[in-house]
């Protein structure tokens, strides 16, 4: 049954993904076995991703599919922070409007457990360090399409130094302005060159908790 | 050579005297740096009549100073024309708050002035009955021939090519419907509304390429984006079922009226490139650096398609020296230039924060560096 779920996710099928997920509730599998189901779901969709075998379109109906079983499971136990999966806080900085890229990160991070804190775009250095400090971030992810935006991602680490939490938080960049040099003269800790590739590397840096 | 000639022989794959230059656009602060004047757009915030949404008259001002400010960088065509700013002369943006405003494509646009530019964030489109109700622009509408005739009564018998940009139908398809991720959810859950809003799409665009062709524009720039870095943004299969016949029908307008079709598209476009070239277009833009290769591209396709770009405009153009914009010049022409049948531009367009001097640099390269016939690579 577990297969069949997994591969209901893979296949892109809701209908399916929601019939198992009813079928395997009633029969008493355990809750973690069907998040670790979805994890590695999510991973067979990524892997499929970067082999171009799936695209955007994909990624935003797997995205889909596991959200309406997420909300299902919701019903039945608390999904939010589960594991102790990391919490990440997400924005598209300051003089930049574009949101696709990090709203399929956020979903992808979401499908993976983790707890998202996603502050949209155009987003101030200020507001970004607000929601640092009060979600207890673990992982703060920082977008920007625009190369005339890029300096933000200093204006951010620099306040998270002056404000000592950078040793409090891992910062990844992403977006198509970013590039090794960006990120090495940004001070980040990384950066993904794909939304599968950040969350490949968030992953790595909850290290438990997350499939 | 003149002007038209360059272009043409480029566009029929043979070598003319020079690599021609051109671009797929000139942002506003371009245009009034290269003519040292404001060219009569001042819509309550920058870009509004470039982008949709602007006054009439001065919708057609910024188009026609566009086109001078092609001539003076010496281009060998200019755009005329975007179906972005195509409207009826009553059309005015309804404003949902101060920087927000609906076009006439039923798109929710956002005005950065910072930035200089507005911005695509949201849609209008969001159910069986919107889309029945959703009127796009016909380009027949007397206003909008109106318009395109007084941008080409000047320009009729000047030596410059002129462009109409337009699109075929995906890219206003989810931008009306409010985003990429409603639409790749609607390709899987609801195909037949898909389906159905780009057919609707498709007839308005099928309409506008034709309106831009009885105006008298020499070339049809179909502006879709297909791709990211990584690769298409929809898979080849949605691709062929919604979008390829969409562009296709605008290849067949051109074809029908020997009027030849341009393809732009940002990303690496690979896995559906052949789908692409096979519509008959007559050449693709900008061939995105980073994501796909010049020379690549053009020992693959280049005896069937003309090449147009792909001069750096992410970092070379706004930030690089003068040194650095010939150099990239060079690395293009050295890459697609030997035989013929490429034409020079930027990697997507000249936008706001290039550096105008590195426009009249990168001409300069071009006119210099790019002459006929080429030593062999």
């Amino acid at each position: 049954m577990i297969e069949r779920f997994e591969n209901s996710i893979v296949n892109l099928d809701s209908e399916g993904a929601l019939k198992t997920c009813e079928e395997m509730l009633k029969s008493g599998v355990p809750v973690d076995d069907i998040f670790n189901a979805i994890g590695k779901a999510m991973d067979i969709i990524g892997e499929k991703y970067e082999s171009n075998e799936y695209f955007l379109s994909e990624l935003i109906m797997a995205g889909e599919v596991v959200k309406e079983v997420l909300n299902r499971l919701e019903r039945t136990v608390t999904v939010g922070g589960r594991g102790g999966a990391a919490t990440v806080v997400l924005a598209t900085v300051r003089g930049d409007l574009h949101d696709i890229g990090k709203n399929i990160v956020a979903m992808l991070l979401r499908s993976s457990g983790f707890n998202v804190v996603d502050l949209g775009v155009d987003v101030e250095a200020k507001r970004i360090l607000d929601a640092v400090r009060e979600n207890n971030a673990e992982i703060l992810g920082l977008s920007a399409l625009l190369s005339t935006t890029v300096h933000e991602f200093s204006t951010v680490v620099d306040e998270l130094n002056r404000t000592g939490l950078r040793g409090k938080v891992k910062v990844i960049v992403g977006g198509a302005a970013v590039n090794e040099e960006v990120a090495r003269k940004s001070n980040v800790d990384a950066w993904g060159r794909t939304a599968v590739e950040g969350l490949k590397i968030c992953k790595q840096w909850a290290g438990r908790g997350v499939d | 050579m003149n002007h038209r000639e360059r272009f043409y022989a480029a566009l029929e794959l043979k070598e003319p005297d020079l690599v021609p230059v051109t671009d797929l656009g000139l942002d506003q602060p371009i245009v009034e740096a290269v003519l040292k004047r404001t060219p009569g757009q001042k819509v309550g915030g920058p870009m509004l009549g470039l982008m949709g949404g602007g006054e009439w008259e001065s919708s057609i001002s910024f188009r026609l100073a566009m086109v001078e400010a092609c001539m003076r960088l010496d281009f060998d065509a200019a755009p005329v024309f975007s179906d972005y700013s195509l409207a009826k002369k009553s059309f005015k943006p309804k404003f949902i708050d101060e920087k927000r405003f609906i076009d006439q494509w039923g798109r929710v646009m956002q005005t950065s002035v910072e930035g200089k530019t507005t911005y695509f964030v949201g849609g209008t489109v969001n159910t069986p009955e919107d889309l029945e109700n959703f009127e796009p622009p016909d380009g027949f509408d007397p206003d909008i021939m109106e318009m395109m005739e007084k941008i080409m009564k000047p320009l009729k018998g000047q030596d410059i090519v002129t462009m109409g940009q337009c699109h075929s139908g995906w890219h206003m398809v989810f931008q009306a419907r409010g985003g990429i991720d409603k639409l790749s959810i609607d390709f899987y859950k609801n195909p037949d509304f898909a389906r159905k809003f780009f057919d609707k799409i498709s007839r308005a665009c099928v309409r506008i390429a034709e309106a831009m062709v009885e105006a008298g524009v020499d070339i049809l720039f179909v502006t879709d984006d297909y791709a990211d870095n990584h690769g298409p943004l929809i898979s080849p299969k949605i691709f062929r079922e919604y979008e390829l016949p969409c562009l296709k029908r605008i290849v067949d307008v051109g074809r029908k009226h020997s009027v030849p079709v341009l393809k732009h598209s940002d990303g690496n476009l690979y896995p559906i490139l052949d789908d692409i070239v096979g519509t008959g277009i007559s050449g693709l833009h900008p061939i995105e650096p980073g994501a796909m290769d010049l020379k690549d591209v053009k020992e693959k396709y280049g005896d069937r398609i003309c090449l147009l770009g792909n001069v750096d405009c992410r970092y070379v153009l706004p930030y690089g020296s003068e040194e650095d914009v010939r150099r990239d010049v060079r690395r293009c022409i050295d890459a697609a230039g030997e035989g013929g049948g490429f034409i020079l531009a930027s990697s997507n367009s000249l936008h706001s924060n290039v550096k105008v001097d590195n426009i009249y640099v990168m001409v300069d390269e071009a006119r210099r560096y790019g002459k006929y016939p080429m030593k062999k690579s």
